[in-house]
C-alpha cells in the first residue's frame, strides 16, 4: 500500500502538525484549484434515456424506415436480372465437351453456344457480368500476391517485381509483368451475345468494353510503364504470366485499353469479397429511341471456353442485369429496412403502453397529499 | 488500543464470512498497522504527525472529507471504471468478431477484413478518447444528491457492475453487434452490385463498410451511456468520428509513396458514393443499437434502480431546486440553476456544513417540493427492515 501522491506534496511542505491551508504568505496552499474543471462542475447537458424521451425517436425511425424499405423493395423488384450457368457439368449442357476436354496448351479455343430466352424486355443500360462460384479471391496468399507499384508503371518494379508475387514473380529468368497470382488467374473466357429475331438470322448485340472499371483505377492506380510509347518495347525483357496465352501488351488493339490499363484486367485485379462473386464484363448501351435495349425473345450466348473451373469444383455463369439508383437486384436491403422499421414502430407502441402504465403509477405515488 | 489490536480487529472483519472490503481511517502512529491491514487505508493529517498519512492509500486533511470521498468520489470512480472495463471489452469484441466470422468465407486463410491502418488505429485513435473522457468526467448523479443520500451506494454494492451477469450482457451485446454488422454487410454485398453504374466493389470496400459501421456503432453506444455531457465529451466523441472520416479520406485519397500496396486507394470515397452503402450503414447502426436502448428503457420503466429514480426526480425538480437554494441568490449572480447548486458545495469544503443546514431549513419550509424523492425511496425500500427508521426521520433523510 503506497502513499498517494497527495501525500508526497504534504511531505514537501511540512514543518508543523497543524493544517496548512489558509496560511498566508510563506507557504503555498495545497488546496486544489477552485476551477470548474478541477472541481468537476463543468456545465453539462444531462440527458436521461427514459421511455418518454425515446418514444418519439422510435416512432420517427419506424415512420422513416418503412417507406424507405418499401421503396427499396419495389425498386429491387423492378430490376430485371437473368442468370445462366455455363460451366458444363451435366452431360446435356452445351459446354460439357469444352469443360471435359480442357487442355492448357490448346491453340484454338473451344467454342460453345448456350441458347436462352428472355421473357421480358430489358430497358435502359443492361450490364453483363460473369460470375464465379467457389473461387476464393479473398484468400490471404492470393490477395497479397500482386505488385501495385509495378502496376502503377514504376520502371524498377517492372524489372524487379515485389517478393509478394512469389511464385509468380519470374518465369524462365525474366520478370513477369504483371506478376502475382491474381494477374495470373485472369478470367479469359470470351462471351458474345446474339439476338435471334423471330424471322431471320442472328444479330450481334453490341457490347461496350469501356467504363467497366473504376475511373480512379484506370486513370491513376494502373499506369503503363514507359509512357504511351510502343508497349511491346516498354515491356521488353519481361515475360508474360505463366497461364496467359498472350502477353499483356496484346490484350487489346486499342492502345487506350492495352497493357496494364486494360479494363478487363483492372476489373479482375480488384479482388472480390466473397467466394461467390460477379464482375462486370460488358455494358449494353441503351438504344436512343424508346426501344428496349434487349427485347424479349431468343438469344444465344457464344462462349470461347478458356477458363477451367471444374478442377476446384467452381462454377461459371453469365448474368444480365439492369441497374437502378440502388444498384443491382437486392431485395435484402428493402426487407431489412421494412423489418427494422416495423420492429421500431412496434417497440414504440409497447413503450407507449409501458410509459403510460408505469409513469402514471409513479407520478401518482410521487406527489404527496 | 494498541496498534496490533487494531490491526487484528480489521483482520477479523476481513476474514469473516462475507469477506467484505474494509476501510480503516486513522490519524496517529498507532493507526498505521490498522491502515496497512485494511483494503483501503485512509490517513488524516492531524496533530499527531504524518505517520498515518505516509502509510495510507488516501490522505485527507479533515475527517469530514471522508464523506465526500466515499459518497461522491468513490462512487464516481466505481461507475467510471466499471464502464471503462466493460466498454473496452465490448468494443474489442465488436472489432474482432467480424474478422473471425470472415474466416468462414475466405477459406480460413487469415485474411484480415480491415486494412492494416484501420487495424492499428482502431484502439488508438478512433475509439480511445471518448471512453477516456467518460472515465474522467462522468457524473451519473449530481454530487449533492450523492452526499445527501448514502443509500444510493446500494446500487453498486458488492461490485455489482463488474459481476458475471453484467459482463456476459456486454459480451452478448458485442457478439450481437458484430453479427449484425458482418452479416448485414454480407447479405447486402452477396453477389449484387452496389453502385449505380454497375461497377463492383472488392473485399477492401466490404471491410471498410463493416469498419465504418463498427466505429459509429461503438461510439454511439457510448453516446447512449453518457449522462454528463461537458464540452470535452462533445469534442472527443464527435471529434473521433470526424477524425475517422477525415483519416479515411486522406488515407485513400493519395497514392502514398511509402506504402508498398495501394489497395485502399479511393476505396472509402467509392463506398461513400454508393447510395445503398449509406442506407446500409444507417440501417446496421440502428439495428445494432436497438436492443440495448430497448433494454435500458424498459428496465428503467419497469424495474428502476434507486439511482435511476433519483435521476428522474432530479431532472423533474431541477428547476425548483435552484430557486430556493438560499446561497445562490446571495453569493453569486444567478446562472443556470443546476450548475449553481453544485458549485456552492465545492467552493469551500468548510462551508458545506453551513450550507446544508441552510438547505435543510429551507426544505423544511417547502416540504412538498424537494423531499418528494424520499417517498420514492420508500417505494423502493418497501421491504427493507431498516427502512422505517430511515423514512421516519424526514429532515435527516433530506440531509
Amino acid at each position: 500500500m503506497m502513499a498517494s501522491s497527495y501525500n508526497a506534496k504534504e511531505e514537501d511542505g511540512h514543518h508543523s502538525g497543524s493544517s496548512s491551508h489558509g496560511g498566508p504568505g510563506a507557504m503555498k496552499s495545497k488546496k486544489p484549484d477552485n476551477t470548474a474543471f478541477k472541481q468537476q462542475r463543468l456545465p453539462a447537458w444531462q440527458p436521461i434515456l427514459t421511455a418518454g424521451t425515446v418514444l418519439p425517436a422510435f416512432f420517427v425511425i419506424g415512420l422513416i424506415f418503412i417507406p424507405i424499405g418499401i421503396g427499396l423493395f419495389v425498386t429491387s423488384n423492378n430490376i430485371k436480372e437473368f442468370e445462366i450457368d455455363y460451366t458444363g457439368v451435366e452431360v446435356d449442357t452445351p459446354c460439357y465437351n469444352c469443360a471435359k476436354n480442357f487442355s492448357w496448351n490448346s491453340t484454338t479455343p473451344c467454342v460453345c453456344a448456350v441458347n436462352f430466352t428472355l421473357d421480358q424486355p430489358f430497358e435502359s443500360n443492361v450490364y453483363m457480368y460473369y460470375g464465379l462460384s467457389n473461387f476464393y479471391q479473398n484468400h490471404r496468399r492470393y490477395v497479397k500476391s500482386r505488385d501495385d507499384s509495378q502496376l502503377n508503371g514504376v520502371e524498377s518494379n517492372l524489372r524487379q517485381p515485389s517478393k509478394e508475387c512469389e511464385p509468380y514473380r519470374t518465369s524462365e529468368g525474366l520478370p513477369i509483368a504483371p506478376c502475382g497470382a491474381i494477374a495470373n488467374s485472369l478470367f479469359n473466357d470470351t462471351l458474345t451475345l446474339y439476338y435471334i429475331p423471330p424471322n431471320g438470322t442472328k444479330l450481334s448485340v453490341p457490347l461496350t468494353k469501356k467504363g467497366i472499371a473504376w475511373w480512379t483505377d484506370k486513370h491513376v492506380k494502373f499506369r503503363n510503364p514507359g509512357g504511351s510509347a510502343n508497349l511491346s518495347t516498354a515491356f521488353q525483357g519481361t515475360a508474360k504470366p505463366v497461364n496467359w496465352r498472350k502477353p499483356v501488351y496484346e490484350l487489346d488493339e486499342d492502345s487506350e485499353n492495352n497493357g496494364f490499363i486494360n479494363e478487363d484486367f483492372i476489373v479482375w485485379m480488384r479482388t472480390a469479397a466473397l467466394p461467390t462473386f460477379r464482375k462486370l464484363y460488358r455494358i449494353i448501351q441503351k438504344k436512343p429511341n424508346s426501344t428496349p435495349t434487349l427485347s424479349s425473345g431468343k438469344y444465344v450466348l457464344e462462349i470461347a471456353y478458356n477458363y477451367p473451373v471444374l478442377s476446384f469444383d467452381g462454377r461459371k455463369r453469365m448474368i444480365l442485369s439492369t441497374i437502378s439508383w440502388m444498384g443491382g437486384k437486392n431485395p435484402f436491403l428493402g426487407i431489412a429496412y421494412i423489418t427494422v422499421g416495423s420492429i421500431c414502430f412496434f417497440l414504440g407502441v409497447v413503450l407507449l403502453i409501458i410509459h403510460h402504465k408505469y409513469d402514471t403509477r409513479s407520478n401518482s405515488a410521487e406527489i404527496p397529499n | 488500543m494498541a496498534p496490533l489490536q487494531k490491526a487484528q480487529i480489521v483482520k477479523m472483519i476481513k476474514t469473516s464470512k462475507e469477506h467484505p472490503i474494509t476501510l480503516a481511517i486513522g490519524d496517529g502512529a498507532n493507526d498505521v498497522s490498522m491502515i496497512l491491514e485494511a483494503h483501503v487505508g485512509i490517513g488524516i493529517m492531524g496533530k499527531e504527525g504524518r505517520q498515518a498519512v505516509r502509510n495510507s492509500d488516501y490522505a485527507i486533511p479533515k475527517f469530514k472529507h471522508l464523506k465526500k470521498m466515499l459518497l461522491v468520489h468513490g462512487h464516481y470512480y466505481y461507475i467510471r471504471i466499471s464502464e471503462l472495463v466493460q466498454y473496452f471489452f465490448y468494443k474489442n469484441v465488436c472489432f474482432i468478431f467480424p474478422q473471425f466470422l470472415y474466416q468462414f468465407f475466405c477459406g480460413f486463410s487469415q485474411q484480415p477484413l480491415y486494412d492494416t491502418a484501420y487495424l492499428t488505429l482502431y484502439n488508438i485513435s478512433f475509439t480511445s478518447l471518448p471512453i477516456l473522457v467518460y472515465s474522467l468526467m462522468e457524473q451519473h448523479i449530481n454530487m449533492d444528491i450523492l452526499k445527501k443520500d448514502p443509500s444510493l451506494y446500494k446500487d453498486i454494492a458488492k461490485n455489482s457492475l463488474l459481476r458475471w451477469p453484467t459482463f456476459i450482457y456486454w459480451t452478448v451485446l458485442g457478439v450481437y453487434d458484430a453479427i449484425v454488422m458482418f452479416f448485414g454487410a454480407y447479405f447486402l454485398f452477396d453477389n449484387t452490385t452496389f453502385t449505380s453504374n454497375g461497377q463492383m466493389f472488392g473485399n477492401w470496400t466490404f471491410g471498410t463498410l463493416v469498419f465504418t459501421v463498427l466505429v459509429f456503432t461503438v461510439t454511439f453506444k457510448l453516446v447512449l451511456d453518457t449522462h454528463y455531457w461537458t464540452w470535452i465529451n462533445h469534442f472527443v466523441i464527435w471529434g473521433s468520428l470526424v477524425f475517422f472520416v477525415l483519416f479515411s479520406l486522406l488515407w485513400g485519397g493519395i497514392i502514398w509513396p511509402f506504402l508498398n500496396y495501394q489497395r485502399m486507394y479511393y476505396v472509402f470515397m467509392q463506398m461513400l458514393s454508393s447510395g445503398p452503402a449509406w442506407l446500409s450503414i444507417i440501417l446496421l447502426i440502428t439495428a445494432g443499437l436497438l436492443p440495448d436502448v430497448v433494454k435500458k428503457v424498459i428496465w428503467r420503466a419497469m424495474w428502476p434502480t434507486i439511482t435511476e429514480r433519483i435521476q428522474d426526480a432530479d431532472k423533474l425538480y431541477k428547476g425548483q431546486l435552484s430557486e430556493f437554494t438560499p446561497l445562490a441568490s446571495l453569493q453569486a449572480p444567478p446562472k443556470a440553476g443546476g450548475r449553481r447548486r453544485g458549485s456552492e458545495n465545492q467552493r469551500n469544503p468548510r462551508r458545506s456544513a453551513a450550507f446544508s443546514k441552510k438547505l435543510m431549513f429551507t426544505r423544511w419550509q417547502r416540504r412538498p417540493d424537494y423531499c418528494t424523492f424520499t417517498p420514492l425511496l420508500r417505494l423502493v425500500d418497501g421491504h427493507s427492515p431498516h427502512h422505517n427508521a430511515y423514512g421516519g426521520a424526514e429532515p435527516e433523510t433530506c440531509v
